[in-house]
């Protein structure tokens, strides 16, 4: 490269490493955490009997400036009136804020939603094309054992030691390996399925969100005319792959919308 | 900083926006693990269970275990990937299929048959289940000893969402 900086893992010399053997190269991205967080709360809907799903609520304003890839998980909910069923909580990121949706399906006047919900949000730009170059593609590099290395600790801990906290306490080391990005972006489905191609030897691991490039309006209540992003992880589909692109279909129902995606540049050898 | 190393990529600032920081927390996985913490398997998909469709019933098999005894519910991601066992079958899915965190191999009439996982803090644990709600009609007999299957996995030395306490 002309500038910047690359580090192999431990025991294999960083000018025969393959991209599989890097723990840092300046040119790819990975799955930086930019927040952790618990959401916990008691509010009261607002429905109407024309249009049901009139709320949203704000979880947190991230400010990044852009729609960060993010993920989370409902660990319980229940609401007042057990009639007012409860479809789905997706939560959703635009360029400022995490929001959460509640979809619910039936109405009820002014129940009360609890909530509690855990999510990780990254400083990835998700909406952005970026495709990592491939420097060195997969090889029998066998790494040996070696007396070098690096390693720097998490400094937010409480009290830190290098010498005695476990490997997970650390934010960089050579015996650590981030999970790089390949490739990501936005795509949309055409015919009832959507296909991403990419240019890598290994087959990659690849997570799905929604992309809302219109945001979520409904008729009462709800107008977010921003991009909005859900939550990695969607699972309803069904895909191939070859060598070069992977093809998600709908399991029992025509895929549809848009989608924002994350290829990594996982260090596994060839699925197929 | 408070300590720590910034790293720039070609014509980026170091000082004031870095490519990598070694102040931030991020998914990695150990490399030095006693168990591979990222490893593609090769097993077979499972056993033909057979399952009354008319009755609530249920049948689990373990695949796969993999003893990571991080001491945490740690952060994972899954891929699973068909192949065929015995070219002159045929299931209800087809070999070559590709799935991110669950295989199903069938669903509908009540019924279900899937590969998925579960993690806690010792073990991620690769499982066959085939069940019925009791809604559906006749019964359901498994494709899935027809079939291999190939599952890549990474088990991140970060924690799942599920355990995050930060605020």
């Amino acid at each position: 490269m002309a500038n910047g900086a690359e580090i192999s893992q431990q025991g294999v010399p960083v000018d025969k490493a393959t991209d599989d053997q890097k723990v840092l190269d300046t040119r790819w991205k990975t799955l930086d955490i930019f927040r952790e967080y618990t959401y916990q709360n008691t509010v009261t809907l607002q429905m109407s009997s024309t249009n049901i799903n009139t709320n949203y609520l704000t979880i947190f304003a991230h400010n990044l400036g852009y729609i960060p890839a993010h993920d989370y998980v409902i660990n319980s909910y229940s609401v007042s009136d057990p009639s007012a069923l409860v479809s789905s909580l997706p939560v959703y990121a635009d360029t400022q804020n995490i929001y959460l949706l509640p979809h619910i399906t039936s109405f009820v006047a002014s129940p009360t939603l609890t909530v509690n919900i855990t999510g990780r949000v990254y400083t990835l730009d998700i909406t952005t094309y970026f495709q990592a170059p491939t420097v060195n593609a997969i090889s029998t590099n066998n790494p040996t054992t070696s007396e070098f290395g690096a390693e720097f600790i998490n400094p937010n801990l409480a009290s830190p030691n290098i010498s005695t906290d476990p490997i997970g306490e650390f934010n960089f080391s050579t015996k650590l390996k981030p999970l790089n990005i390949l490739q990501c972006g936005t795509i949309a489905t055409v015919s009832g399925g959507l296909i991403i191609s990419y240019n890598y030897p290994v087959n990659p691991i690849y997570l799905l969100a929604q992309y809302l490039p219109n945001g979520f309006t409904t008729a009462k209540g709800i107008n977010i005319t921003t991009p909005l992003v859900g939550s990695l992880g969607f699972q309803g589909g069904r895909g191939s792959i070859t060598s070069n692109t992977i093809t998600v279909n709908g399991v029992q129902t025509a895929f549809s919308g848009s989608f924002a995606y994350i290829l990594l540049k996982d260090p596994i050898g060839l699925a197929q | 900083m408070s300590y720590g190393m910034n790293f720039a990529a070609d014509g980026g600032d170091a000082k004031n926006s870095p490519t990598y920081t070694t102040t931030q927390n991020r998914l990695q996985i150990d490399l030095n693990n006693p168990a591979p913490l990222f490893d593609l398997i090769t097993i077979p998909a499972g056993t033909n269970f057979s399952v009354d469709l008319t009755q609530v019933q249920s049948d689990t098999e373990q695949l796969y275990v993999v003893n990571h005894a991080l001491g945490y519910k740690p952060q994972v991601y899954l891929v699973f990937l068909l192949v065929p066992a015995n070219p002159t079958s045929s299931g209800a899915v087809s070999s070559g299929t590709y799935t991110i965190g669950q295989m199903l191999l069938n669903q509908g009439g009540g019924g279900q048959d899937a590969i998925t996982y579960s993690v806690n803090s010792q073990t991620l644990t690769i499982n066959h289940t085939v069940s019925s709600n009791g809604s559906g009609g006749g019964s359901y007999t498994s494709p899935a000893n027809q079939y291999l299957i190939q599952v890549k996995y990474l088990i991140c030395n970060n924690p799942s969402i599920q355990t995050v306490t930060l605020n």
